[in-house]
């Protein structure tokens, strides 16, 4: 008797198995296809020579160990490394400050939202020439603002020393989406938390510090890991504004590895260079995943 | 429990069944647009004896429409051939050439520019033409003009055939050139300079008006001018040219601009003109070396009253040949894996006005191009074209320059290219001595990386 029920309820169990196989097939074949088999040549393409045209070519690691030859390399690394190390906290900062300003009760409060939100929606290339007009350093509205105020502006995009922090703030300026998450983990802070802190003695930053920054502070891993993977393949933006230049001040990585690929048709060194990144992006996420059980507090747990 | 008649498990059974024909509808479908997609690729429309040509090029805009303009009278002309135009954006275009021969489906030709003539033929990714010259196009070679063959030309094979071709002379702003005294355009490259420093305008930390600023990717301009192209025995050799070494230091005494109040001005400019980056027609920059478009195209368009005429480019002292010009071209190719090449090298005569001289000089003013060939040079349209545009004359007579050159044609043309680019930068800006920049070119040139 036992084993007939069993038996009827796996013929049901194959048939649902069946059927939900039908449905998520779609996704699943796009994974394989679109996801997966691409991830796992380009380890193979990365132990190669290969320029679409011609059959790849087996080298071991010898793209491995030109790369760590290649000067441009570093310079990649050294560039997005800078951009990654000022624009995390510093957008992190704003989009919490902002987030704070935005959860308080004031007039035309989803006017302000709106606005702070805005740069999000804006098309990246859209945004990206507009910044080019704005940071232009004859004719644009900064260096005229800098002017009015006697202090001689710099080449902005097209100085090498500071190209790297106008796309930094380029970044700060676009923080509306970590905002908007920042704002609804603020909502979440029960008020009776601030009161109790308040009844204590807590000042305003001891409230921030000690009860704000904890009961956000899952947001705050969220947003980071998410900003950090952004900016380590940091790409269109410098693609769309100045190409790497100048004197290679503004050439991130995935510029690089782009420029490798497609304009020198070098896949296999593109791909060891994607493999790389790969490797960098998941030792960053992982140390931060391990170390946010020291300053990460969830609500559910003790 | 039965709804409208019919089970549960009929129901699931009926659930079932048209999930699976929902997607065999779809695996059906998209079978179906494989299949179309290969007829179309494949372009033989079997019983009406019509062979279709898929042509792909990296125009856009008006360009775009005015090739689309001419396939149409090719099209018109040739009934058994029917070629279908494709354009890919030019940022990635040569990308998307490569994956489709990658994927053994590429069109049958495809308009390249630029220095990848060399690097495709060395690799394969593009057919050897001599084959075809033979009969009636045993002569084509010898119709072209010596630049523009040796342009199409790897490894004594012919890989393009230019359908249109360019030279870069000098233009003069008139106005800006009256206000500073100058009655007469340069005839000596020293004259050109001590201009050109007159023109420029500066206030604080903006420039306001250049005299004359050779772009990033403006070495090959001036290479005619220097004698500076160096490539021998299948190796880049400019650190070791007088020519090179004389362009790169005079490319270096640019340094004394802010190169990036330069660039501030070309790229105001460039984004009002949708990237042209030319001040020179907006009024701003006193000397330009620059193809006929600039004068065809893009004053009467961008600045209608603007002033301006050319002259010949002056040679340095000692160097170069006045008048020559380091010399460009469209160059249709026909890609490994191409299905109707036959029908593909059709085409490209025609474009080229091989067969059709009169018809292609016509196109020569639609698209401010210079020909492929002195005999289209010789045509009543060409010749009328340029009568009415004087200046013109210059470009024209330029083209039979015997000291004109090329970039070498060589497998590494695009990572030389790139290394121009970067060296000439790094120059301006002060990041690299002349002497560094052209051993920087020589290194990433001949390592093709």
């Amino acid at each position: 008797m036992t084993r007939h029920k069993t038996r009827r309820f796996d013929a049901r169990t194959r048939r649902r198995l069946r059927t939900g196989l039908l449905f998520v097939s779609p996704w699943v074949v796009g994974f394989l296809a679109f996801t997966l088999y691409p991830f796992l040549a380009t380890l193979f393409y990365s132990f190669t020579n290969y320029d679409i045209v011609s059959d790849a070519r087996w080298v071991g690691l010898a793209n491995y160990q030109n790369l760590m030859h290649d000067s441009l390399f570093w310079t990649a690394l050294w560039n997005t490394a800078f951009y990654t190390i000022l624009e995390v906290p510093l957008s992190t900062v704003v989009a919490i400050g902002l987030a704070m300003l935005l959860n308080m009760k004031v007039k035309g409060l989803a006017i302000y939202r709106t606005v702070f939100y805005l740069p999000t929606v804006v098309p990246i290339v859209a945004s990206s020439i507009l910044w080019l007009w704005l940071f232009n350093p004859s004719f644009g509205i900064v260096n005229d603002f800098l002017s009015d105020v006697h202090v001689s502006g710099p080449g902005w995009m097209f100085s090498t020393l500071w190209a790297k922090p106008t796309f930094v703030l380029l970044g700060i300026w676009g923080s509306g989406a970590p905002m908007v998450v920042y704002l609804a983990a603020l909502q979440g802070v029960p008020k009776e938390m601030y009161e109790v802190a308040y009844i204590e003695g807590a000042n305003a930053w001891q409230r921030i510090r000690y009860v704000m920054l904890p009961m956000i502070s899952p947001a705050i891993l969220f947003n980071v890991i998410l900003a950090l993977v952004a900016c380590l393949q940091y790409f269109t933006q410098a693609y769309v504004m100045t190409q790497g230049g100048p004197d290679n001040s503004t050439l991130f990585y995935s510029l690089y590895l782009y420029q490798q690929a497609f304009q020198d048709l070098h896949l296999g060194y593109a791909s060891a260079m994607a493999w790389i990144l790969f490797v960098i992006v998941l030792v960053i996420t992982l140390l931060l995943f391990r170390s946010s059980s020291r300053w990460v507090y969830y609500a559910g747990r003790d | 429990m039965r709804l409208f008649g019919i089970s549960r498990q009929g129901r699931r059974r009926a659930r079932t069944a048209g999930i699976l024909g929902a997607c065999a509808m779809a695996v059906i479908g998209l079978a179906a647009c494989g299949a179309v997609s290969s007829t179309t690729s494949s372009g033989s429309s079997g019983g009406k004896g019509v062979t279709t040509v898929v042509y792909w090029n990296m125009w856009s805009g008006v360009y775009a429409n005015l090739i689309q303009k001419l396939v149409n009278q090719f099209n018109a002309a040739h009934p058994t051939i029917q070629v279908q135009m494709l354009t890919v954006p030019s940022a990635d275009g040569d990308a998307k050439l490569l994956s489709a021969i990658a994927a053994g489906d590429p069109p049958d030709v495809f308009t390249e520019w630029n220095p990848e003539i060399g690097t495709y033929a060395s690799t394969g990714a593009i057919q050897s033409l001599s084959k075809y010259e033979t009969g009636q196009y045993k002569g084509l070679t010898s119709w072209m003009y010596p630049i523009a063959a040796q342009w199409g030309t790897y490894n004594g094979q012919l890989y393009g055939l230019p359908m249109s071709m360019s030279n870069k002379e000098l233009y003069y702003n008139k106005t800006i050139l009256k206000s500073i005294g100058v009655t007469t355009p340069p005839t000596t490259f020293a004259q050109l300079m001590s201009d050109q420093a007159k023109a420029w305008k500066v206030s604080g930390s903006r420039v306001e008006q250049v005299g004359l600023y050779p772009p990033n990717d403006s070495w090959d301009a001036f290479t005619c001018a220097y004698n500076s192209n160096s490539y021998t025995n299948g190796k880049y050799t400019l650190s070791s040219s007088p020519g090179a070494k004389a362009e790169m230091d005079w490319m270096a005494e640019f340094k004394q601009y802010s190169y990036s109040a330069v660039s501030g001005l070309e790229s105001a400019y460039g984004s009002v003109q949708g990237g042209s980056e030319n001040p020179f027609d907006m009024g701003k920059q006193a000397f330009d070396v620059n193809g006929p478009w600039i004068g065809a195209d893009d004053i009467p368009q961008d600045n209608p009253g603007m002033q301006f005429g050319v002259v010949p480019l002056p040679a340095s002292p000692g160097a170069g040949q006045s008048g020559c010009s380091d010399i460009w071209g469209n160059y249709n190719v026909i890609p490994k894996g191409a299905r109707n090449p036959a029908a593909a090298w059709t085409f490209m005569t025609w474009m080229a006005g091989y067969d059709n001289a009169a018809w292609a000089a016509k196109t020569m003013a639609l698209g401010a191009w210079l020909p492929a060939s002195p005999q289209i040079a010789a045509q009543p349209a060409f010749k009328s074209w340029i009568a009415a545009n004087p200046y013109l004359k210059v470009f024209s007579d330029g083209m039979s320059n015997s000291g004109n050159d090329i970039v070498p044609v060589s497998p590494h043309e695009v990572a030389y290219e790139n290394a121009l680019t970067t060296a000439v930068q790094d120059v301006e800006t002060g990041a690299m001595s002349p002497s560094q920049a052209l051993t920087y070119i020589d290194n990433q040139g001949n390592s093709g990386s």
